[in-house]
């Protein structure tokens, strides 16, 4: 019995005993299988592996993806944008792109946390507007593969009442595999709310 | 799922995904399935599971294990997470009250050295490679910064540093017996440290020996073949590898992993010097060693990048 | 300058809506993407489409996005001038520009590149009479701009500037020898960040990379920071120059690097 849990890429904690909780908890975040979800929002540095998990939210794969579209979700991509590096000459241009789910509303940043007060304010108002003020409407945060980001657009979600929130882990990576992706710019709304943060 | 593994290799870059440990466990699991085995006297072992890893997942944990001396005891791994040091650190005190005063740091893969947290009460000494440092701090800020946002800031500590840095040899003495222990060139990693216990003449020479499941470059290949000639000449016929059966012939084992490492040098060699690109490489080479390791498909290619990086600059 | 001042802004207001329509737009942005970034390298001359003129090879998927090997193959190398490499959707797309002296053989050029997202990855051949002509292949790789290099900033740069020249085959009179130039350089693509600070490694990159064969020029090459870690050149020449061969290498950041190698030996 022991020997097929193991084989199971989720954790699987004992139901009962301390010390199983305790070990659970104590399981540091640096293996693909068994990342446990952290208490609040992730505020570490944004790469790295995830849970496969989201309490609350329901975890999509392409398929589960493809079969909610339909459904016409929001669909949020938090990618982070592309800054300019340090030490390009001024002369070389720089002209990073973005590409995503077609239709999707790309908020860069919107996975950070802490997010100032005034972000998370407008995160969360623009996301009202996109679903009409229905916190049933889908929504579904992604961006990246092992990347923390739209792990936490999703509890923020959760937070603010949202009652059908996905989360796609395999982010841009995972649907462009399987099909076209969309050059996508920054929202507007989203972006003013940045001020001096930028 | 394709995509998937190239954003891996490269958000992770040169970071070796191939000791990540396990980490599916509850209490059941850790007492039922993990056993300690007396390898020799007073010598514990504690076997990985990489039989039992599926495809899948990078279910390869490291051979831990302590040595109870006269004095005090050393810790020769201490396990890829705070849970598998702490299990270990109760296993360790339900043998013996004698206090844990060496714990062997032996190079900077997680799953060898992320227990040391568990230890940290006892204030041992934490003996490692002279370049373990510099090899933490350009890869262990991640797992630093994580465990504190797991186990909360008071919980986690730092990690762990050798307090004992070791240039060239050492040796510490137990009272009843004396651990040799050497600082490699690069090989399997810059800061690989093996052991030999002069009590029971086994060898530990850590990630240094794979057995059974594919091994992983992130040193340098020629630098761990000759490391390898190097460990030949200790003397041991027996040793306790980084991953693979508790204990194993030495002889035999360094025959096969030298078997494979020769076949990746020569090959990539042979591909270099036709002008194969290195992607092309990573589809040939070393392809008749698939069958005798675990984990091959997963990991071979990657060695083969690593070793024609290196070879290209003979 | 004011072109490449043209060629920021241009892009910054390019179309391509915030929402896109659907994936059959998706050619057509790839296409507007090309289009801006040719405008603002080439302004108004006419790039014709080829297949005779220069191929591409690169890995339809790549194992290693930082990493990706590609090999140009010009099969009319008299008529050749110089060839450019664009990485359409790289943030920095006009990843090399290789022009030809006199001592050069310009039938194949392989260098290694970093891509940042699924591309078409774009040649442009300049042919002696000032034409340009291109092709292109779409290549699946991701990450390779902002892949970190595993080890300190201080290891990654040990060795900067160390080359080595080697030569394959048989060297023939009037045949052309093959070459492989290699550089020691880390390449920062400062987009990199650095796991001990958290901050981004400034760029530091090789920006030209000139060959001569005495005083005959084999190739220059302009970099950027699309080009991969420690830069590998594969390259032909002709052998019937005098004297040794001697690369310069100079980075965005002052480094300068000069290096004279033994020209290959001729057999009969």
């Amino acid at each position: 019995m022991a020997l097929t849990r193991l084989r199971h890429p989720t954790l699987q904690v004992a139901a009962a005993g301390l010390a199983a909780l305790l070990l659970a908890a104590a399981t540091p975040a640096d293996s693909p299988v068994n990342v446990p979800e952290p208490e609040g929002y992730w505020t570490g540095p944004p790469r790295g592996y995830t849970p496969p998990t989201l309490k609350g939210a329901t975890v999509l794969d392409l398929a589960g993806l493809e079969a909610l579209l339909p459904e016409k979700p929001v669909l949020l991509d938090v990618v982070l944008e592309e800054r300019r590096p340090a030490g390009l000459p001024a002369d070389r241009p720089w002209s990073p792109t973005h590409r995503s789910i077609p239709d999707a509303v790309w908020m860069p940043g919107a996975g950070g946390a802490p997010l100032p007060p005034e972000r998370e304010k407008a995160f969360l108002s623009r996301v009202e507007a996109l679903t009409g003020g229905d916190r049933s409407k889908p929504v579904v945060t992604f961006c990246r593969p092992e990347c923390w980001g739209s792990w936490n657009a999703g509890k923020r979600l959760l937070q603010a009442g949202y009652r059908r929130v996905y989360w796609f882990p395999s982010g841009v990576e995972g649907w462009q595999d399987a099909h076209e992706t969309a050059v996508a710019k920054p929202d507007p709304a989203w972006a003013a709310s940045a001020g001096a943060d930028r | 799922m394709s995509g998937e593994p190239t954003r891996r290799a490269t958000l992770f870059g040169g970071l070796c995904l191939c000791c990540l440990p396990s980490l599916a466990r509850s209490a059941e699991e850790v007492d039922g399935r993990f056993t300690l085995e007396e390898v020799a006297p007073q010598t514990f072992v504690r076997k990985g599971l990489h039989e039992d890893a599926s495809a899948q997942n990078a279910d390869a944990i490291a051979n831990i294990g302590f040595i109870v001396g006269r004095d005090g005891v050393l810790v020769t791994e201490t396990g890829g997470s705070l849970a598998d040091g702490q299990w270990l650190r109760a296993e360790i005190a339900k043998r013996t009250d004698k206090p844990i005063r060496h714990v062997v740091l032996s190079h900077v893969h997680p799953d060898h050295c992320f227990g040391a947290a568990a230890f940290l009460e006892d204030k041992p000494n934490f003996i490692g490679h002279a370049s373990l440092r510099e090899a933490l701090d350009a890869r262990g800020a991640f797992y630093r910064e994580r465990l504190e946002e797991i186990l909360g800031k008071g919980r986690a500590g730092q990690v762990v540093y050798p307090t004992q840095a070791v240039k060239d040899g050492t040796e510490i003495d137990l009272g009843d017996r004396t651990l040799r222990f050497t600082a490699h060139g690069v090989a399997h990693t810059p800061c690989d440290l093996s052991m030999l216990d002069t009590a029971s003449g086994l060898l530990f020479p850590a990630d240094m020996l794979f057995v059974e499941r594919v091994p992983s470059l992130d040193g340098s290949l020629n630098g761990w073949l000759k490391e390898i000639e190097r460990l030949k000449g200790f003397g041991a016929t027996r040793a306790v590898p980084g991953h693979g059966p508790v204990t194993v012939e030495l002889a035999p084992a360094l025959g096969d992993l030298s078997r494979y490492l020769t076949t990746l040098r020569d090959e990539t060699r042979k591909a270099i010097a036709a002008g194969i690109s290195i992607d092309k490489a990573t589809e040939t080479v070393a392809r008749s060693e698939r069958e005798r390791w675990t984990l091959f498909d997963t990991y071979n290619g990657r060695n083969v990048t690593v070793a024609y990086k290196e070879l290209e600059w003979e | 300058m004011r072109t490449i001042a043209a060629f920021a802004i241009g892009l910054a207001l390019s179309a391509g809506p915030v929402l896109a329509a659907g994936a059959g737009d998706s050619d057509a942005e790839r296409e507007a993407r090309w289009g801006e970034i040719k405008q603002s390298v080439f302004k108004d001359r006419a790039v014709e489409k080829t297949d005779t003129l220069v191929s591409i090879d690169a890995p339809a998927r790549a194992l290693d996005a930082a990493l990706v090997p590609i090999t140009l193959t010009m099969p009319q190398k008299d008529r050749v001038k110089g060839v450019y490499l664009f990485i359409d959707d790289n943030p920095s797309p006009y990843a090399a520009h290789f022009e030809f002296g006199p001592a050069a053989d310009p039938s194949e050029v392989k260098l290694r590149v970093r891509v940042n997202n699924y591309t078409n990855v774009h040649a442009v051949v300049e042919t002696k009479d000032g034409k340009l002509h291109e092709a292109v292949k779409f290549v699946k790789a991701s990450g390779g701009c902002s892949a970190p290099m595993g080890m300190s900033d201080e290891e990654a740069m040990r060795g900067m500037g160390e080359m080595r020249l080697k030569f394959g085959g048989d060297v023939k009179p009037g045949q052309p020898v093959e070459a492989t130039l290699m550089v020691r350089h880390p390449n920062f693509s400062g987009m990199q960040m650095n796991q001990i600070t958290r901050d981004y490694t400034p760029a530091r990159y090789v920006q030209k990379l000139s060959v001569a064969y005495g005083d005959t020029p084999v190739f220059t090459l302009d970099g950027d920071i699309s080009l991969a870690t420690n830069p590998v050149i594969n390259f032909a020449l002709l052998p019937e120059g005098r004297g040794p061969i001697k690369v310069t290498a100079s980075d965005n950041q002052g480094g300068r690097w000069e290096h004279s190698f033994d020209a290959p030996a001729v057999s009969n």
